[in-house]
């Protein structure tokens, strides 16, 4: 079978990135009028530059960043299976960002919770599954299924204890819905990327040697105590900004790196950057899906994705059991 | 070139290992023969660096293996362990080019060009390592190891191998161990557990002997491994013979 080499792969993906972006600002949901392009004055340039903009590149983030997020934690954990949505990572940082909701907090302090939360989340996953990690692969899902209940439900229990105008503003939010994202709130996302990307190669060849055992690690000379302390740190700022601004939108962590992975096999250095790409754009579809299947109502973001997700997670759940990540 | 002096090793109340001082020079190759359990791999974790003596110290090259940084001892020793994460999807050549980590830059293609041919890896280049067998698995480990060490150069390389023979079929087995003689005669030191007596007598030049966390004997191999001795150690009657018997295959 033809398999472009791994460049061609990242340019036809940048190429593609590239276009989702451009249609999700032109296109979505209605047709830019095309004198909107040429003249300055047009009403529809507010509209552009004050909602779709902010909206496309917000997305497009935090589907990097999910996608990103989903690869380095199954890698820390050695699953194949671990989603920041499923195994409880976003959920904690969903409580974290709540909480700095419930007490109206600044908008910097929200990213901040929410990194927080996730990073509770992913110490207690740590320690409490510990002797799970790397073989019993559901087993351990079982664990972070369990910590997602209890997140997911003290949330709930903060969304009784709190007045109705602060309420609706964290049950709106916690839907996972891209129209909250403006240039605040889209500063903080870039930034947060830009950084992540700077640094996060150098933590890749040390992430693939870990995957094959830490004892192979150790003995090739990586601290791994100090690697995966990193890796906690990273993987909780990247949910943590994800969340922050959207709520919890599951399986984007899941279903990009696995269709990476079965391309191009399992080496984090090419699995990465590809699916942050793919993370990016999926979710700007499924948001241009949210917004045109029951137009002019705006569907939630978590439900599209869920809806395709959920089955695809039982199919891999089912692969993974049988043959692992091959 | 490594000097264990005294060392022990207790874990959670329970010994390991008795003290014990061991003294390894250039170019020999030593076998560590026991029963199960008797602290083979105990020994071997600590030869490598990889857990710490409670008491005792190790020296490698004449450095305290505790203050040698993690990355310079990886370039000094490789240590193949029997524990392995066997569901990856990593292929084999991909695993190969791990043994690099260390030292900071590509794999050396030469070296790399050899191992293959040595290990008759070549058309299993592109497989994931999850589909292959255990053999070939053993085979892509095994070069991986080698691999990691050769850029050092031969005099002060030290190669620890757990269960080397783990799943390698008699040919395979023979390559092995003219490839161990190949690197030993070049200065390599070896140290590996063998749970054949007879290869470990054939082929190695030093032997130990463990049983129950203890030191038994250490020594040239043939002074270690009498026929009374490990009759002794094992509880099992065995004959020495100079040449094998009839109906008993030799490689």
């Amino acid at each position: 079978m033809f398999m472009p080499s791994y460049k061609n792969l990242l340019i036809i993906t940048l190429f593609l990135s590239l276009l989702v972006v451009t249609c999700s600002i032109l296109f979505a949901p209605s047709v830019l009028p095309w004198q909107a392009l040429f003249d300055p004055q047009h009403p529809w340039r507010q509209i552009v530059m004050e909602i779709r903009l902010p909206r496309t590149l917000g997305g497009f983030c935090i589907g990097a960043l999910l996608a990103a997020s989903g690869v380095l934690i199954q890698g820390l954990f050695r699953n194949p299976l671990a989603e920041p949505g499923v195994i409880g990572i976003s959920s904690g940082a969903a409580l974290g960002a709540a909480i700095a909701i419930f007490t109206q907090s600044a908008l910097w302090i929200l990213p901040i919770a929410a990194c927080i939360g996730a990073f509770v989340a992913v110490v207690v996953l740590l320690s409490i599954g510990r002797n799970l990690i790397g073989h019993q692969l559901s087993q351990f899902i079982l664990v972070g299924v369990a910590l997602n209940f209890t997140a997911t439900a003290t949330l709930g229990l903060l969304t009784y204890l709190s007045d109705e105008r602060i309420m609706r503003s964290i049950s709106f939010w916690s839907f996972g819905n891209l129209s909250a994202i403006h240039f605040a709130e889209l500063a903080i996302l870039v930034t947060g990327l830009f950084i992540l990307c700077l640094i996060m190669p150098r933590y890749l060849t040390q992430l693939n040697i870990w995957l094959i055992g830490e004892h192979h690690a150790k003995q090739l000379g990586i601290n791994t105590r100090r690697l995966t302390i990193h890796l906690v740190v990273l993987i909780s700022i990247m949910v943590g900004l994800a969340v922050a601004f959207c709520g919890v939108i599951s399986f984007i962590g899941l279903l990009v790196p696995h269709s990476v992975r079965a391309v191009v096999g399992m080496d984090t250095n090419k699995v990465l950057p590809l699916s942050m790409l793919l993370g990016g754009s999926l979710v700007l579809l499924a948001d241009w899906l949210a917004q045109v299947l029951l137009a002019p109502a705006q569907l939630p973001l978590s439900l599209i994705l869920a809806i395709g997700g959920g089955p695809l997670f039982i199919l891999l759940l089912n692969k993974v059991q049988k043959r692992g990540w091959a | 070139m490594l000097t264990a002096n005294n060392i022990s090793r207790t874990s959670l109340g329970k010994t390991l290992l008795k003290p014990m001082s061991l003294e390894f020079t250039t170019g020999q190759m030593w076998g560590i023969v026991g029963p199960n359990g008797a602290g083979k791999s105990t020994l071997m974790n600590l030869l490598a660096g990889m857990s710490k003596p409670s008491s005792g110290d190790i020296r490698l090259n004449n450095q305290i293996m505790d203050s040698i940084a993690a990355l310079d001892l990886a370039q000094q020793r490789a240590y193949l362990s029997q524990q392995n994460n066997d569901d990856i999807s990593f292929n084999c050549e991909e695993i190969l080019n791990m043994a690099a980590y260390p030292w900071g830059k590509a794999v050396n293609e030469a070296h790399l060009q050899q191992m293959l041919e040595w290990f008759e890896l070549e058309h299993l280049k592109t497989r994931p390592y999850g589909q292959l067998s255990g053999g070939e698995r053993q085979r892509c480990n095994l070069a991986r190891s080698f691999l990691q060490i050769l850029p050092n150069g031969f005099g002060n390389s030290l190669l620890l191998l757990d269960e080397p023979l783990t799943g390698l079929d008699i040919s395979h087995q023979v390559r092995l161990f003219k490839l161990l003689k190949e690197l030993q005669s070049q200065g390599i030191t070896i140290i590996m557990v063998l749970h054949d007596v007879n290869l470990a007598l054939r082929y190695c030049s030093h032997g130990i002997l463990l049983k129950d966390s203890k030191l038994i004997k250490q020594g040239k191999v043939e002074d270690v491994l009498t026929a009374e001795r490990l009759s002794d150690t094992f509880e099992t009657e065995l004959i020495y013979s100079a040449t094998p018997t009839p109906h008993f295959y030799w490689a």
